[in-house]
């Protein structure tokens, strides 16, 4: 228990001092008991501010001190920095906060304000007289780090690391790295093809000495903690090995069984043995085994017996991997929903009713007619194409409520890509607003609009249905009031993205928090957007929400910054201020460990003793809260200390007499 | 898994099960059972771990007084160890269902436990039953005779009166029944593979059908179902608010009797006894401060409502507390009335399957969006 204890009153300008009468508050705190020193000041953050207190903490031989003034995630550790620096133990200084908690909240109850201070400020000091001295821990880590997810945020995460002299795994559950977008015909607003930009970040990924691949796999089981995680691996069983594999690709080229090509979303047929595309990393094939004539009916071997290298195996078994990995990014992107949801459309019911991905390999050079663009029903050249924006994005009654951002721009893109593909094609869009606010999207849509001649038309689109071999779209311009109807060949829909299935799975074995839409959360919105909740995990790309590539990139080079910089260090320290357990009152019922999201609390299997991991633990007081017996407690939070404290709150407000009294 | 069979006994119903446990004894079916017995001097009834099949004398299966919770002898028996021998033990409708939570609450370990559950006419009050002196045999027989009267006996505990789970349920592995059954008749019944197994070594059993006691269980729950919620309707209006609470209470002495008896408050240091509640003058000064004075010792009714946040969602109604209570507050109906309530928010019935998760541990998206009153 601290008996010398100080407080220093920070004016924050006129923020707290505006409000508070501060010389009351500061005579009413040099009454509390073991208080021996107060001080008030105009800015204790500055840097006069800071040598104030210093001062005052050596003269005054204080053993411990609260500073009184803005929330404690923006100084407090300023301040717990000058206690290490003076030889004190940190968690002898506390924050009291009566900026946000009563300045801020109470500027037009000056009085109650004061007084509702007062009692913070006692309250912090009933919490100060009972901490004790704590010290942070130090674990040591794996410098190696495991990227979940092999589109272009993984790429680019992996890369950053890689190049930055850390080993990567590289984890993809389909057959090739690439993503969505490798599916994409060209990119806004410059039009790049991805075979230009993006195969050569895929070529540079498999030659990297630093990275692993591990494609067909997918996560089993991720234990232990930030720098210390064991991560079980399923590689999936490929029937080709890849060891002896060339790559050569004369297996696809015999395969008598023809499939849906999932990479081009099943508008064509691909084969039972197959890459996801050309340009595959890696190049070597694997059977889809619900397709393979062998597997289903024990006839075929076609390819093993074209095979030059002897490389097919149907005896494959998938193989459970072990490693250990430092730090881990979600990097799992995003699915388009399922049009079939949106029958208004007369989506899953007509075959010219395409969704936005079905559209790029339409156009794509590398899709199902060789980028000339032709409807799926019969293969006509669409004189027409409607595209509709907002398909069960914006759409908060039915489908998603946000905005799936990147619609706009791709529509935009398509239907410029359309006008070149066909030139006397007509295109129109319906959209609700047009949102092009990045660098040079603007000035592309203006482009469109323009110069290519796209029709756009500002309202929704109530119906599509069947009329001979083309398909009526009954919409509203809502700019004019008027009920528009468009004959057209090929309806194509902007479906919102919604996070890619298995996502959900993902953040159940990891216990990362999602929103309730399954986009996993970051620690901060604004401050740490490339963090999780959790520590060790960190985002990039659409696994957080809907964002375009250049954002993507963006983020993932900053989650690989950030894994750099844990990986700069040789040990990680690990906040004291946790769960710990008293052994003699535990009963081994176990609701802290039903209640911890961390899987930080276990029962000891030989005792059933609660026993916390002090590195994965984060602190949040959910077992304390839940333990009945107390058994439980959080490091300077003692329940006894919480009582302490909301006795303070229960206390009368006449301990003050404000000038706001007069 | 279940199946019912008819014990016939002309030694009296007490008498018939004691040969018949005698016997599981003997036969090394089981190595030990606890079942309540009197005293030698035949003034009291408690429970006994019996060994030895030829110490099986003066047992009271039926027995119409419950000095403690049995699931806590459990409790105790197999918390940290489970049991190397094979156990039995006869219970009561409301010990089963405090097992059933004790084992959630990872108390029990049912490993080598065997559980009798017998049908319960209502206990009397120990102190009625220690005090009946001549009248206790009348007492035991009026009990025994009440199964099958249309009416529960006056002289049982209120937690009894306005019980209507007082058959075996299935989360027992045996049931021993008298509702619907003929003189000198006891059902045997079996609910479980461990009970199966059991019965299937006892001897003299005959085949019996199930819809004649179903019926007579019916018949009875339904009744007491609606005594039950007319009972506690009222009380409700009783304790309703923070006046009448306080009033209810009133009398209380502090001695935390009630915790000790519940067999669901299973801490081993209750936190209400902590070191969080030992106040410094200074503390006590301060509050007393805010209205000029204050009651001593403090904290009386944030124990009472304390206790209640920690454990009413197991809550089995056994009515221990109010047995327990010196100055003769019935707590149990508050805790009951409590507990149904918030049991009902969270769609749980403590006691009523070994699957159903605590609520407490449990976390549903949806919860407590329709918290009423």
């Amino acid at each position: 228990m601290n008996k010398r204890i100080g407080v220093f009153i920070c004016h924050c300008g006129l923020n707290i001092a505006g409000t508070v009468d501060v010389d009351a508050l500061r005579e009413a705190v040099g009454k509390i008991r073991n208080v021996v020193y107060v001080k008030n000041y105009i800015f204790l953050c500055s840097q006069p501010g800071q040598e104030m207190v210093s001062d005052a903490v050596k003269e005054h031989k204080l053993d411990g001190f609260i500073v009184a003034n803005c929330s404690p995630t923006l100084h407090e550790k300023t301040f717990r920095t000058i206690a290490i620096k003076l030889g004190m133990n940190p968690y002898l200084v506390e924050v009291a906060n009566i900026r946000e908690q009563s300045s801020w909240p109470h500027s037009k109850q000056p009085d109650y304000a004061t007084k509702k201070a007062l009692k913070i400020i006692k309250g912090t000091i009933k919490k100060l007289e009972r901490n004790i001295e704590l010290y942070t821990q130090r674990v040591g880590l794996t410098k190696r780090a495991l990227v979940i997810g092999g589109g272009i945020a993984g790429i680019q995460a992996a890369l950053d690391i890689a190049d930055g002299g850390y080993e990567v795994l590289l984890l993809d559950r389909k057959q090739s790295i690439g993503g969505h977008m490798a599916q994409i015909s060209e990119t806004f607003p410059t039009l790049d093809c991805p075979q230009c930009i993006m195969t050569p970040k895929m070529t540079e990924v498999a030659q990297h000495p630093n990275i692993k691949l591990y494609t067909y796999s997918e996560v089993e089981e991720i234990s232990g903690f930030i720098g210390n995680f064991t991560v079980k691996l399923r590689q999936k069983a490929r029937y080709v090995d890849w060891d002896k594999c060339t790559g050569c690709g004369e297996c696809i080229a015999k395969c008598p069984s023809k499939p849906l090509s999932e990479f081009n979303r099943n508008l064509c047929k691909g084969t039972a043995i197959y890459r996801d595309f050309e340009q595959a990393v890696p190049s070597y094939p694997v059977i889809n085994k619900e397709a393979c004539l062998y597997f289903q009916k024990g006839v075929c071997r076609v390819c093993e017996k074209v095979c030059p290298a002897a490389a097919i195996n149907y005896e494959d078994k998938d193989i459970i991997k072990e490693e250990k990995i430092g730090a881990i990014i979600i990097a799992t992107g995003y699915d388009l929903m399922p049009i079939q949801a949106l029958g208004e459309y007369g989506a899953g019911k007509y075959k010219d009713v395409v969704d936005g991905m079905q559209f790029e390999r339409l156009l794509a050079s590398t899709g199902p007619y060789a980028g000339n663009v032709k409807r799926p029903s019969d293969q006509k050249v669409p004189e027409s194409v409607v595209f509709i924006q907002c398909a069960g994005s914006r759409d908060p009654e039915t489908h998603y409520p946000y905005c799936s951002k990147i619609c706009c721009m791709y529509t935009a893109k398509q239907a410029l890509l359309y006008k070149h593909n066909v030139h006397h094609g007509k295109a129109y869009i319906f959209y609700i607003d047009i949102r092009s606010n990045g660098k040079g999207y603007e000035e592309f849509v203006q482009r469109v609009q323009e110069e290519e001649g796209v029709v756009y038309i500002r309202g929704k689109v109530s119906k599509v249905f069947k009329r001979g071999d083309k398909l009526v779209v009954w919409g509203a311009d809502t700019l004019t009031g008027q009920t528009v109807e468009i004959e057209t060949d090929l309806v194509v829909l902007a479906s919102a993205m919604i996070p890619s299935t298995g996502s959900l799975n993902l953040a159940s074995k990891t216990r990362l928090a999602t929103d309730k839409f399954g986009w996993f959360s970051e620690a901060h919105p604004k401050l740490r957007p490339v963090e999780s909740v959790t520590g060790g995990y960190f985002l990039a790309g659409t696994a957080q929400a809907p964002r375009d590539i250049p954002e993507t990139v963006a983020q993932a080079s900053g989650a690989a910054s950030k894994v750099l910089a844990l990986f700069s260090n040789e040990y990680i320290e690990s906040d004291p201020v946790i769960a710990q357990v008293d052994p003699e009152i535990c009963n081994r019922c176990g609701y802290c460990e039903s209640v911890c999201a961390y899987g930080a609390v276990k029962l000891n299997p030989k005792t059933r003793i609660a026993e916390v991991n002090e590195v994965l633990c984060e602190g949040c007081g959910a077992c304390a809260a839940t333990c009945p017996s107390g058994a439980i407690s959080h490091r300077n939070n003692s329940r006894k200390q919480i009582f302490d404290m909301i006795s303070v709150a229960t206390e009368n407000y006449d301990q003050i007499t404000t000038k706001f009294d007069k | 898994m279940t199946g019912i069979k008819i014990l016939k006994t002309e030694k009296g119903i007490n008498q018939g099960l004691e040969d018949l446990f005698r016997e599981l004894l003997q036969d090394k079916i089981l190595d030990g059972i606890i079942i309540p017995k009197s005293t030698p001097e035949n003034k009291f009834i408690y429970q006994v771990l019996h060994k030895d099949p030829e110490k099986l004398s003066g047992t009271f299966t039926f027995s119409p007084v419950m000095p403690s919770n049995s699931a806590t002898l459990l409790k105790n028996m197999t918390k940290l160890v489970p049991s190397d021998e094979r156990i039995g033990i006869v219970l009561k409708p409301c010990e089963m269902r405090a097992v059933v939570e004790l084992v959630k609450l990872k108390q029990i370990n049912l490993e080598n436990i065997y559980l009798f559950t017998v049908d319960c006419a209502g206990t009397v009050d120990i102190d009625i039953y220690s005090k009946a002196e001549t009248d206790r045999d009348m007492l035991n027989k009026k009990i025994l005779d009440s199964f099958n009267s249309s009416d529960t006996l006056p002289e049982v505990r209120t937690a009894c009166g306005i019980c209507s789970h007082s058959y075996p349920a299935d989360t027992t592995d045996i049931g021993i029944g008298l509702f619907g059954s003929n003189t000198n008749e006891v059902y045997i019944s079996f609910h479980t593979e461990k009970g199966k197994e059991i019965v299937s070594n006892m001897k003299n059993l005959t085949d019996s059908e199930k819809s004649v006691r179903e019926k007579a269980i019916q018949s009875i729950s339904e009744k007491k179902d609606k005594i039950r919620e007319e009972y506690l309707n009222k009380f409700k209006s009783e304790v309703s608010g923070i006046e009448k609470l306080t009033s209810y209470f009133s009398k209380c002495i502090n001695c935390h009797n009630c915790k000790s008896q519940c067999p669901i408050c299973f801490c081993r240091e209750c936190f209400f006894e902590s070191e969080t509640f030992d106040y410094e003058s200074e503390q006590l000064l301060t509050w007393a401060d805010r209205s000029g004075m204050l009651k001593m010792p403090t904290d009386l009714l944030l124990f009472h409502l304390g206790r209640m946040n920690h454990m009413v969602s197991s809550c089995i109604g056994c009515g221990m507390c109010s047995q327990a209570c010196p100055v003769g507050i019935d707590v149990g109906s508050l805790f009951l009335l409590t507990g149904r309530n918030a049991q009902t928010i969270f769609n749980y019935e403590a006691g009523r399957s070994f699957e159903e998760e605590l609520p407490i541990s449990t976390f549903r998206e949806e919860e407590l969006t329709e918290l009423g009153e």
